[in-house]
């Protein structure tokens, strides 16, 4: 069976100290990147007043950053959206080093107190598409290969495991990888 | 399958998929630049696809405006760049929705947009950030489940509104939902209907005192009503017309002081022919349907519309739009509700302790919002008592129950909405209803139920106790997304709501039912006319900067149907709003007379009272001394209005004709497509629709109310257009004409791809002369 070519999928390492948390120095932070970054990003929008969503997202043309809160765990977000490659594996290696790339400008930003500290051993794959990667142990199966392919491309020698969450019909398909 | 349009091909009505095909066509034929911004505009907003601020691929910084470099160079509309992201509005008619569709709606705001959903003051969903590209795939999706987006925006009947409560409240006349749910069915899409200036809004309520219907800001508000007739009950409607907020608010007039409800679909009909065509077309500002009653006075309007009653062709008999059956689209879970009036009276039996209810101890996002205090979820107190208070109503219908889930800012995460729609079915049937104060609202609850859905409800965040309390306000998207906003409404709702939970804001217990609502600006989404305390953004120069102000507006209701408008008092800086608000409510509080409302209080207390107790608020600080006061609320930039774009409230306006020739260009390549699939009958079939299409278009600028059946089009061609010879080409003379007049047969042994080819070459040579013959008229037109 080939291989979709998913392009809507969400990145999300979570944020060790997340009660330390203030979303709006991502609101600033992310309002800065609007100009100074080379990606096209649009736009700040703040949801800091609900529950089990995003915080805070930067809207891009092909992703958004987002500070998430989704089933309770805060965690830094690339949402992959869009693309003009054309294969899974490559739009996955790209948005994984984009994630690594702006986790480092959030650790690196010394203008949040305290220090956001980015765990960046675990990892949470889900799929914004549910006609090509629906919630299935069959799409598991399918993407599976192509997941460990593209997450060894980019975390070299690192060891790690992916175990998919419990296949449901009503949420995404959602991998946990936990990287040793 | 691996695309939505096969996966959902079973699903999906013929009409729906055809409509929705027929505009990812529309999407193609604008990328190749076959159709013009200002109908492609106008198509998509009538598909609900609206525009939103930074759409002109341009963003002020604060400092400087930058160039957004969306990748595509093509345009969606007039100055609107293809790539930019967009609204798409859901129409939810009178907010009734299944938890099926629930489901769906939080899939497609996880997958297309940005896991928001947002509720309207018009029942609607909004989500933002969509691609136009992702648009067909979403309304398959949304079609899947029964629900179409469909005339949401554009110069059409938008959503239609209706009391969410009617079929269990006591003061309710009867259910008004089988009524406007025949209104939606018989209005969507209807010929009538398509050629308006403006928008175009209905609204039905079940009483005329409360508040969930607001019929008197509509353009047609029906307020139910019976009268006794040789002893039995008949249902009909008080109706009032030409309402409206905006720059200039207009309370409606009264048409009917009963109209029996057999009359409802007849009296919609003739208005909207009347104002289709009467209404002004020309001057925006001028074309909604309050202004031609204005106008006219209400005796001319109404001698008008019974005429039209009287005189309007009947509807063709099998047509799309014949009358729909009166549906019952209540439920009881139990089969037990009674049909008639209980005495039981909905409301709260017990009081909360206003002014204790809002403590918190903790900060930062993983005690929730904005690093600040906040008492819901999360372990912190939202007491069953006040949440049983506020949000909890007996029905009629003893031992029931209605629950609102108080939504801040009207939105809810798609996880939410889920987890939601899979808990519901332990308590009610299977509908919940959105309401015009952006909250959701559950029916049938039984009282044994109570306690542990308010528990299910807190494990989703869902249990605010907010309901009907000042804290439950009413915000447009202003500077957050809108292309005219000017001060931030969304940021000044949010953080008035921060300072309330946090006790910034010193709120005397008199003002816990107070309303407020507001807008980024002065056309009013966030409808700050009827709120007892209603705020719309403004700007104001101090030195050489802008400041983000709002106007405040007093003395307005939500009660009899939004039956009065506030007035503007004094522009406050935005910076200035909470602690306004806070002397308000104080001053409100040690002055008022017993029992005194607020609209009362601001009467008797006058203007010049309220500007001597805000006035030193309205000083602006140098930019060197405060720099904060010259930025708005939830944002982080220096405030500028450069952001403001040209909105799409007012649609385009694209005639018959303009629509006509579209829909001939959409067909001419799918007839083309067709040929290259050797689909030779269904090619033939397009190309000679695609004439149809572009006659009747030339045709309805003459007669509006001409049937579109082909011998019927192509007699009324012929005597208008060919016997006239006005179609004539200077040199071909009534050879393109005949294209369609005499047109080929297709035979299926004998008609070969050449000869499909051919017509699909003539069919586009006729539709080249119709828009020659539009040019030819316009040139002679006088300006």
């Amino acid at each position: 069976m080939p291989v979709p070519v998913i392009q809507k999928f969400s990145l999300k390492f979570p944020i060790k100290n997340s009660q330390d948390v203030r979303p709006e120095s991502f609101f600033k932070i992310f309002n800065a990147w609007i100009p100074s970054r080379p990606e096209i990003f649009i736009d700040v929008a703040d949801y800091s007043h609900v529950t089990d969503g995003p915080l805070t997202v930067l809207i891009g043309h092909y992703a958004d950053l987002v500070l998430d809160k989704t089933e309770n765990t805060v965690g830094f977000v690339y949402r992959q959206k869009r693309t003009t490659e054309t294969s899974f594996e490559k739009i996955l290696a790209k948005s994984l080093k984009q994630l690594l790339h702006y986790a480092k400008l959030i650790d690196d930003d010394a203008s949040i107190t305290p220090r956001v500290l980015i765990d960046k051993t675990q990892l949470e794959i889900s799929f914004n598409d549910r006609l090509l990667a629906p919630n299935t142990a069959e799409a598991f199966k399918v993407l599976d290969p192509v997941l460990t392919k593209s997450l060894a491309g980019v975390f070299g020698g690192t060891k790690f495991t992916i175990t998919p969450a419990a296949f449901n019909s009503q949420t995404r398909l959602t991998v946990k990888v936990v990287l040793k | 399958m691996h695309t939505w349009k096969e996966h959902l091909a079973a699903t999906i009505s013929r009409d729906e998929a055809l409509g929705i095909d027929g505009f990812e066509t529309t999407i193609n034929l604008k990328k190749q630049g076959k159709i013009e911004d200002k109908v492609f505009a106008e198509t998509r907003l009538r598909r609900g696809v609206y525009g939103q601020r930074y759409d002109n691929g341009h963003r002020n910084d604060g400092a400087m405006d930058r160039v957004i470099p969306f990748p595509s160079p093509l345009t969606k509309g007039p100055g609107t760049a293809w790539d930019a992201p967009g609204m798409l509005r859901i129409k939810i008619p009178f907010g009734l929705l299944t938890t099926q569709q629930m489901l769906e709606l939080a899939n497609i705001a996880e997958e297309y947009s940005d896991d928001i959903l947002h509720i309207t003051t018009r029942q609607d969903f909004q989500l933002h950030y969509i691609h136009i590209e992702d648009t067909p795939d979403i309304f398959r999706r949304l079609a899947g489940v029964g629900i179409t987006t469909l005339e949401a925006c554009g110069n059409t009947i938008r959503n239609i509104t209706g009391c969410p409560t009617a079929s269990v409240c006591a003061e309710s006349a009867f259910d008004v939902t089988p009524y406007a749910d025949q209104a939606f069915q018989y209005l969507l899409g209807h010929p009538d209907c398509q050629d308006f200036g403006r928008k175009f809004k209905i609204a039905f309520s079940g009483c005329a005192d409360k508040p969930c219907g607001l019929a008197q800001m509509h353009d047609i508000g029906f307020i139910a009503k019976t009268v006794t007739v040789d002893g039995k009950t008949q249902n009909g409607f008080r109706v009032v017309v030409g309402g409206g907020l905006g720059a200039v608010p207009v309370q409606a007039k009264e048409f009917f002081d009963f109209m029996p409800a057999d009359d409802l679909l007849k009296f919609c009909r003739a208005t909207a022919r009347v104002f289709a065509r009467y209404g002004e077309k020309k001057n925006r500002n001028r074309a909604r349907m309050k202004f031609l009653i204005n106008d006219w006075g209400i005796e001319k309007f109404k001698e008008t519309v019974l005429e039209e009653m009287k005189t309007m062709p009947a509807e063709p008999v099998g047509a799309r739009h014949a009358v729909p059956v009166l549906a019952n689209t209540t439920s009881d879970p139990s089969n037990t509700a009674p049909n008639s009036l209980a005495t039981s009276i909905p409301g709260s039996a017990q009081q909360s302790n206003f002014s204790n209810t809002h403590q918190s101890t903790s900060v930062a996002v993983d005690e929730h919002a904005h690093g600040k205090k906040h008492e819901h979820g999360h372990g912190m107190p939202c007491p069953y008592t006040d949440w049983r208070a506020n949000n909890v109503a007996a029905q009629r219908q003893p031992g029931f129950y209605t629950v609102t889930i108080a939504l801040p800012l009207g939105d809810i995460t798609a996880n939410q909405l889920r987890k939601l729609a899979l808990i519901l079915p332990k308590y009610i049937n299977d509908t919940i209803r959105t309401s015009v104060e952006q909250n959701l609202v559950l029916l049938w609850v039984k009282e044994s139920d109570l306690n542990a859905l308010h528990d299910d409800l807190k494990k989703l965040d869902l249990h605010h106790a907010d309901y009907g309390t000042i804290m439950d306000m009413t915000a447009c998207p202003g500077t957050d997304t809108c292309k005219l906003g000017i001060s931030s409404s969304r940021g000044l709702a949010a953080e008035l709501r921060h300072q309330m939970i946090d006790g910034k804001i010193n709120l005397p217990a008199s003002a816990k039912n107070l309303k407020i609502k507001m807008s980024g600006c002065f056309n009013s989404c966030g409808q700050h006319h009827i709120a007892d305390i209603g705020f719309y953004g403004v700007a104001r120069k101090v030195g050489d900067y802008m400041v983000p102000f709002f106007q405040l507006m007093l003395g307005g209701q939500t009660a009899d149907n939004a039956g009065s408008y506030g007035l503007a008092a004094m522009a406050i800086p935005s910076k200035a709003v909470p602690k306004a608000l806070e002397r308000l409510t104080k001053f409100y509080d040690e002055k008022k007379e017993a029992s005194e409302n607020f609209q009362k209080f601001v009467e008797r207390q006058g203007k010049v009272a309220i500007k001597n107790l805000l006035d030193d608020l309205t000083q602006v600080p140098a930019y060197d001394a405060d720099p904060t006061c010259y930025t708005d609320w939830g944002s982080a930039r220096t405030f500028s209005k450069k952001d403001i774009g040209i909105g799409e409230c007012a649609g385009e306006v694209v005639s018959k004709l303009d629509f006509g020739l579209a829909e001939a260009e959409r067909q001419t390549f799918a007839a083309q497509v067709a040929l290259e699939s050797n689909d030779l009958k269904v090619a033939h079939d397009k190309a000679q629709n695609a004439m149809l299409s572009a006659a009747v278009g030339l045709i309805s600028e003459r007669d509006a109310d001409t049937k579109t059946d082909y011998a019927t089009i192509k007699n009324k061609f012929q005597t208008l257009f060919v016997d006239t010879q006005v179609f004539n080409d200077p040199f071909a003379g009534d050879k393109f004409a005949k294209f369609f007049t005499n047109p080929r047969v297709f035979d299926a042994n004998k008609t070969d791809k050449a000869a499909t080819r051919e017509f699909i070459e003539e069919a586009i040579l006729f539709i080249e002369a119709c828009h020659a013959y539009n040019l030819k008229k316009e040139s002679v037109t006088p300006s």
